[in-house]
C-alpha cells in the first residue's frame, strides 16, 4: 500500500513530502478500567457514599442504630447553633489550631535552623528532633499524664500545685502542648529539607556582603524555603483538626467541654451518646472548617509563596 | 563559616604549618561545642520520653515516696514490665497490630500501584474525571466519614473483625500519587520493547513496572508502618472485644483500668513505643523519602 503524503514546510522553508502516519483503528482497551475498578469502588464505598450519607443524616433524626427515622430539616443545626457548648467547642477548635499551628512551626523552625548546616554527628540530633513523629497519641498521653498530674513532674520541677488535667483553665493548653510535641518531628523534617535546598552560593555571597547569621536566616533561608514553611503551617492547622487520641486519653474533652474540639464532639455525641444524626452535623461542620481552611491555604499560596 | 575558615586554615598552612595545627584544633573544638549544645537541646526536647523511660524502671514505692525529680532510679527494677504482661495480653495486641499493618499495607501496595499504573500509562475516556475523583476523595478527611462508616461496618457485622479494622484503609490516595509519579518516570521505550516481545498491558505492569517500583513501595511501606501502627480512632471504634485490640487501644485500656499505677502505665507506654521507634531509627531514610515525595512541591 502506498503511504499517503502531505506537503509540509521544513524549517529552512523548503517544501517536502511527509508521509502521513496511518491511523490505527482505536480499539476499546478495557485494561485501565479493570485496573481502576478496585480503587474507584473503594473510594465510592468508603469516602463518597459515607460523605453524602452523613450530610443527609444530619438533616434527619436517627434511631439507636443510626437508621433514618424522620426528616428534621435544619433542626440539628439550629440546635447546635443555639447551644452554648457548641460555640465553646467551636472556639476551642480554632484556639487549639492556632496554638498547634504556631507552636509547632516555631519549634520545628528552631530545630531545623540549628540542624541545617551539615556537621559531623548531625544525624544523631536530627533523628532525635524527628523522633516524636513515630510516637502515637496513646503512649504520649500516658507520659503526659505522668508529667502533668497533680503530683507529676511538671509541678515538682516548677514547685507549683496546679491540676493541669482537671482545671478547665489549663486543659486545652495541656492537650495543645502534647499535640505540638507530637507534631514537631514531621514538621522538622519538611523544614529541614527546605532549608537544606537553599543554595549555598547565595548564602555565601551574602556572607561576603557582610550579612550576619540572623539576617541570612530571615532574609534568605526562610523566604527561599517559603513553600515548605507554608506547607508546614497549614499541615499543622489541618492536622490539629484531626487530633483525637490525646484529647480522649488525657482529658476526655472535659471538664465541662473545656478541651473538646469538633472531632471529639463527633465521637462523644455519635459513639458515646449514639446521637448519630447530631454527630453527622458535627462532622459536616468539621468538613466545612477543613474545607475553608484549605481554600484559604490555596488562595494565600499563590500570593505568599515564592517558587523558584 | 566553616568554608571560609578552612580557606584561612589552608592559607596559613602554606606559610606556617604550626599555626595551621592550632587552627585545626580550634575548629575541631568549635565543632565539638556545636554538637554538644545541639545534642543537649535534642535531649531536652525528648526529656518527657526519657523521664518516662527512667520512671518505668522504678519500684512503686520509689515513685510514690520520692519528692522532686531524679534522673535515674535508685533501684532498677523490671517488675513494672512483668506486671504489664500479667495484666494484659501484650503479645496478642502486638500480633493484632502487626496483622492490621500487613493486611493494610499489602492491599495498599497492590491497589495503589494498579491505580497509579492505570493513570500513568493509559489514555482513555474519562481519565481526567476519574483522576479528579481521587483528588476530591483526598479532600474528604476520614474523620468526617468516620460515623457513617462505623454505622456501615456495624450493619455488615464487621465489628471485632480484622477486615472491619482495615477496610477503610485498603487504598490510600497518597500512595496512588507517589506511585503514579514513579510510573510516569519510567521510559516509554521499556513498555514498547515489552509489548514487541508479546507482553500485554497488565503483564507489563505485573512483571516489569511493579518489580521496578519496589524501592518506592518499600519506602511507602516503611512510612505506612508508623502511620498504621499508630492508628487510633478507627480501631477504637471497631475493636470492641479485648482480644481484637491493637497495642494502642490495649495500652489506652490499661491506662484507664490501672490509672493509679504509674510505673505500670509508663512501662506499657514504653512497650508500645519501642517497635515503632526501632523502625523509625533504622528506616529513617525511607520514611523521609516517602514523606517528602508525596508532600510539598517546589
Amino acid at each position: 500500500m502506498k503511504a499517503q503524503t502531505i506537503t509540509a514546510q521544513r524549517g529552512d522553508g523548503v517544501a517536502v513530502e511527509v508521509p502521513v502516519p496511518l491511523k490505527r483503528k482505536q480499539r476499546f482497551n478495557p485494561a485501565p478500567f479493570i485496573m481502576l475498578a478496585p480503587a474507584i469502588a473503594f473510594f465510592t464505598t468508603f469516602t463518597f457514599y459515607p460523605f453524602i450519607k452523613s450530610i443527609v443524616l444530619s438533616f434527619t433524626v436517627t434511631n439507636q442504630r443510626g437508621e433514618f427515622v424522620k426528616w428534621m430539616g435544619l433542626y440539628n443545626y439550629k440546635y447546635l447553633f443555639n447551644s452554648h457548648d457548641f460555640w465553646r467547642v467551636f472556639r476551642n477548635t480554632f484556639v487549639f489550631a492556632a496554638i498547634v499551628g504556631v507552636g509547632t512551626f516555631f519549634f520545628a523552625m528552631l530545630f531545623a535552623a540549628i540542624s541545617s548546616s551539615e556537621a559531623p554527628g548531625g544525624r544523631v540530633y536530627q533523628t532525635m528532633f524527628a523522633m516524636p513523629m513515630a510516637i502515637a497519641s496513646a503512649p504520649a498521653s500516658a507520659i503526659a499524664m505522668f508529667l502533668f498530674k497533680q503530683s507529676g513532674l511538671v509541678n515538682q520541677i516548677f514547685g507549683t500545685e496546679i491540676s493541669w488535667i482537671t482545671n478547665p483553665n489549663y486543659t486545652l493548653y495541656v492537650v495543645a502542648v502534647v499535640t505540638v510535641w507530637l507534631r514537631i518531628g514531621s514538621s522538622f523534617i519538611f523544614l529541614l529539607v527546605g532549608f537544606r535546598a537553599v543554595s549555598k552560593e547565595v548564602l555565601e555571597s551574602a556572607t561576603i556582603d557582610g550579612a550576619g547569621p540572623w539576617r541570612k536566616f530571615f532574609r534568605i533561608t526562610l523566604p527561599m524555603a517559603s513553600p515548605q514553611v507554608f506547607f508546614v503551617v497549614f499541615l499543622n492547622i489541618t492536622g490539629s483538626f484531626k487530633a483525637f487520641g490525646q484529647i480522649k486519653m488525657l482529658t476526655g474533652g472535659g471538664p465541662n467541654y473545656s478541651s473538646e474540639t469538633l472531632i471529639y464532639s463527633i465521637y462523644r455525641v455519635g459513639v458515646l451518646g449514639t446521637r448519630f444524626d447530631r454527630a453527622c452535623a458535627y462532622a459536616f461542620i468539621l468538613f466545612l472548617v477543613i474545607f475553608f481552611v484549605s481554600r484559604i491555604q490555596f488562595i494565600l499560596e499563590k500570593k505568599v509563596v515564592f517558587y523558584q | 563559616m566553616s568554608y571560609s575558615n578552612l580557606k584561612t586554615v589552608r592559607a596559613n598552612s602554606i606559610v606556617r604549618s604550626r599555626l595551621s595545627v592550632l587552627a585545626m584544633r580550634r575548629t575541631r573544638a568549635r565543632r565539638a561545642v556545636g554538637f554538644a549544645w545541639k545534642f543537649l537541646i535534642a535531649v531536652l526536647f525528648l526529656s518527657p520520653l526519657l523521664m518516662g523511660l527512667s520512671y518505668s524502671f522504678r519500684t512503686d514505692a520509689e515513685i510514690m515516696m520520692t519528692r522532686g525529680v531524679t534522673l535515674l532510679p535508685r533501684v532498677w527494677t523490671i517488675e513494672n514490665y512483668q506486671w504489664v504482661f500479667v495484666y494484659v495480653p501484650v503479645l496478642t495486641y502486638l500480633k493484632n497490630s502487626i496483622l492490621h499493618y500487613v493486611l493494610m499495607v499489602g492491599s495498599q501496595v497492590i491497589f495503589c500501584s494498579m491505580t497509579a499504573y492505570a493513570f500513568a500509562n493509559f489514555k482513555f475516556h474519562g481519565k481526567s474525571f476519574l483522576f479528579n475523583c481521587i483528588l476530591f476523595a483526598m479532600m474528604i478527611p476520614g474523620e468526617v466519614t468516620v460515623i457513617t462508616n462505623f454505622l456501615q461496618i456495624q450493619k455488615w457485622g464487621m465489628l471485632n473483625t480484622y477486615i472491619g479494622m482495615v477496610i477503610t484503609g485498603l487504598v490510600s490516595s497518597l500512595g496512588i500519587f507517589t506511585l503514579r509519579q514513579f510510573y510516569l518516570s519510567l521510559p516509554k521505550e521499556l513498555k514498547e520493547a515489552a509489548i514487541l516481545d508479546g507482553c500485554g498491558d497488565i503483564g507489563f505492569w505485573f512483571r516489569i513496572a511493579l518489580p521496578l517500583s519496589v524501592p518506592t513501595i518499600a519506602s511507602m511501606a516503611i512510612y505506612e508502618f508508623v502511620t498504621i501502627y499508630n492508628r487510633y480512632l478507627w480501631p477504637l471504634l471497631v475493636a470492641k472485644r479485648s482480644n481484637m485490640y491493637t497495642i494502642q487501644i490495649g495500652m489506652d485500656m490499661l491506662k484507664s483500668s490501672e490509672g493509679d499505677n504509674l510505673g505500670l502505665i509508663l512501662a506499657g507506654a514504653v512497650i508500645c513505643i519501642v517497635p515503632v521507634v526501632l523502625v523509625f531509627v533504622f528506616g529513617q531514610k525511607y520514611i523521609i523519602r516517602g514523606m517528602v515525595s508525596g508532600g510539598v512541591k517546589g
